[in-house]
């Protein structure tokens, strides 16, 4: 575990009921890093950014953010922390800038100009009411509460469900902003693989409840390559050598998806392509639901 | 002072907005009801529906999210939900206090009539007991006390001071002025009060009616400097 991580979960475990939502997650969220968290649907994502904020009491295994237990976090270390929730908890009956402002009131470092300009950055009316906003204009309110306040730690869980590509656009901007320093870090949530490709330096997937990998997204790009072969190879000479995702044949070349790539494989391999993040997910997630 | 009561204030009044309609509504029906039928079970009835109807109002819709968003503040999980569970006494506070305000010298003084009668002396209501019922036989001597215009009036601007307070919270009319106009307001309603609960004009010597007066002047002053202290002082806290 790293020190100078700004969240830390060690074997968290969480169950309900008969049902294990996360089994033995353990993550560190260094600063100065975006973490795309990513999973399947179910794959227990919500529950642990939930865990990470004392929100929901873990089963066993223990998680610090800012140094402080998640389950004991002090007002002090809650005013560092910005969260967008899946489901946001607006007052309706309240307009915008109202919102904005009976939240700022909480943070010691929030200020209404810093609050003013987030929400027309991210072109949200000051004067609407709440209960009239759009499903993606509630998700903006959500983040320009969560940036505005200065935190230091941002955990995101979908935030950008009901963006349009502009706002899209303006969220990554702002992400990439907030960790410039080296001093705050962004634990990111979302299906939306290709902006966690843009946007996040560190990827964490979660797949049936377990932590599948964490790592960097380099690395990732390095590790998970299409091998492509003009004659199918001996299944097991490439197992020896490769970890293998998935194994497709068609017009008489062979590709196989791996994800411990390295250069000195000694197989007859014509090219090697890199994949996107969302061939990786899906290779990986997949292998995974196989097994 | 704890530095975070003001914060709690301020989720408070959040919650008070909600409710305000439901407040609104309340207190119209029971004044109506009350008017229409001054002491009898349906009364009763309908006070305890407008609460539930309150309550409903308030708690369920977005109640988890909102809880959970309130978890995440800096105030802590505790003093946010005592911040609920305030904003919802305020409301219970203001459809009673209204309910009892306006009936001060009929259903109040009856029910604590009722409530003597059946506790018996001595006992802690022993001495409002008495108080009570001998203002509740005044009452019954004074001439014009069943028929009075007074007594709509009364209620008409009793109810109609409380509706502009919950309706300054809807809009939150939180500017100076629009503070002072509360404030007329709330004189004006407490004169139209004393004038319109009054119409028989007791002798001088009917100091316990006055006292009752007077206590009942309080209790209202009392009642809505907490809904201008809600409406004003937690906007001021930065």
């Amino acid at each position: 575990m790293t020190d100078a991580s700004l969240i830390v979960a060690d074997r968290l475990t969480c169950r309900f009921g008969a049902t294990l939502a996360v089994d033995q997650l353990s993550l560190q969220v260094p600063p100065g890093s975006i973490t795309g968290l990513l999973g399947p649907n179910g794959a227990g994502k919500t529950t642990t950014l939930r865990m990470l904020l004392g929100l929901q009491p873990p089963e066993s295994g223990s998680a610090c953010v800012l140094g402080c237990p998640s389950t004991r976090l002090t007002p002090a270390v809650k005013a560092r922390i910005g969260y967008v929730p899946e489901q946001d908890g607006l007052y309706a009956w309240l307009r915008v800038r109202s919102m904005l402002e009976t939240h700022g009131r909480f943070y010691p470092r929030y200020t209404s100009a810093h609050g003013l300009e987030l929400l027309r950055r991210f072109e949200l009316p000051p004067e609407q009411l709440i209960s009239r906003l759009s499903k993606g204009m509630r998700r903006r309110l959500s983040v320009v509460m969560a940036l505005a306040v200065l935190p230091d730690v941002l955990i995101l869980d979908e935030p950008a469900e009901g963006f349009d590509p502009a706002a899209r656009r303006i969220l990554l901007d702002e992400l990439a902003a907030f960790v410039r320093d080296g001093s705050r870090s962004v634990l990111l949530s979302t299906h939306i693989l290709g902006d966690v490709e843009r946007a996040a330096d560190r990827i964490a997937i979660l797949c049936g409840s377990r932590l599948l990998l964490h790592d960097e997204l380099d690395n990732l790009r390095e590790r998970c390559k299409v091998l492509v072969f003009d004659q199918p190879p001996d299944r097991a000479a490439v197992a020896k050598v490769f970890s293998v995702l998935s194994w497709a044949t068609q017009s008489g070349t062979t590709e196989v998806v791996v994800s411990n790539f390295h250069e000195d494989h000694g197989l007859p391999v014509r090219e090697v392509y890199p994949m996107n993040l969302e061939d990786i997910f899906i290779h990986l997630v997949r292998k995974e639901g196989a097994a | 002072m704890n530095p975070r009561l003001p914060l709690v204030l301020c989720l408070v009044r959040v919650h008070l907005e909600k409710i305000a309609w439901s407040i609104i509504v309340g207190l119209l029906a029971v004044g109506l009801f009350s008017v229409a039928s001054p002491w009898r079970p349906i009364n009763v009835i309908i006070t305890i529906i407008t609460l539930g109807l309150t309550a409903s109002i308030y708690w369920p819709h977005g109640m988890r999210a909102q809880a959970e968003y309130e978890a995440t503040l800096p105030v802590g999980r505790a003093l946010a939900n005592a911040a609920r569970v305030l904003a919802l006494l305020c409301a219970v506070l203001l459809i009673v206090g209204c309910w009892g305000g306006c009936y001060y010298n009929g259903n109040l003084v009856r029910a604590a009539h009722w409530l003597g009668e059946h506790l018996r002396k001595p006992n802690i209501f022993a001495h409002y007991y008495e108080q009570c019922r001998e203002m509740f036989e005044l009452n019954w001597r004074m001439p014009g006390y069943q028929k009075n215009t007074g007594f709509a009036v009364r209620t008409t601007l009793c109810l109609a001071w409380y509706s502009a307070l919950g309706l300054a919270v809807v809009l939150k009319l939180t500017r100076w002025w629009r503070v002072a106009a509360g404030v007329i307001i709330m004189v004006v309603g407490i004169v139209a009060w004393l004038w319109g609960s009054n119409p028989t004009r007791p002798s001088a010597a009917d100091l316990l009616a006055y006292r009752m007066y007077v206590q009942t002047i309080i209790a209202n002053v009392m009642l809505n400097a907490i809904l201008i202290g809600l409406l004003v002082f937690p906007r001021r806290v930065r």
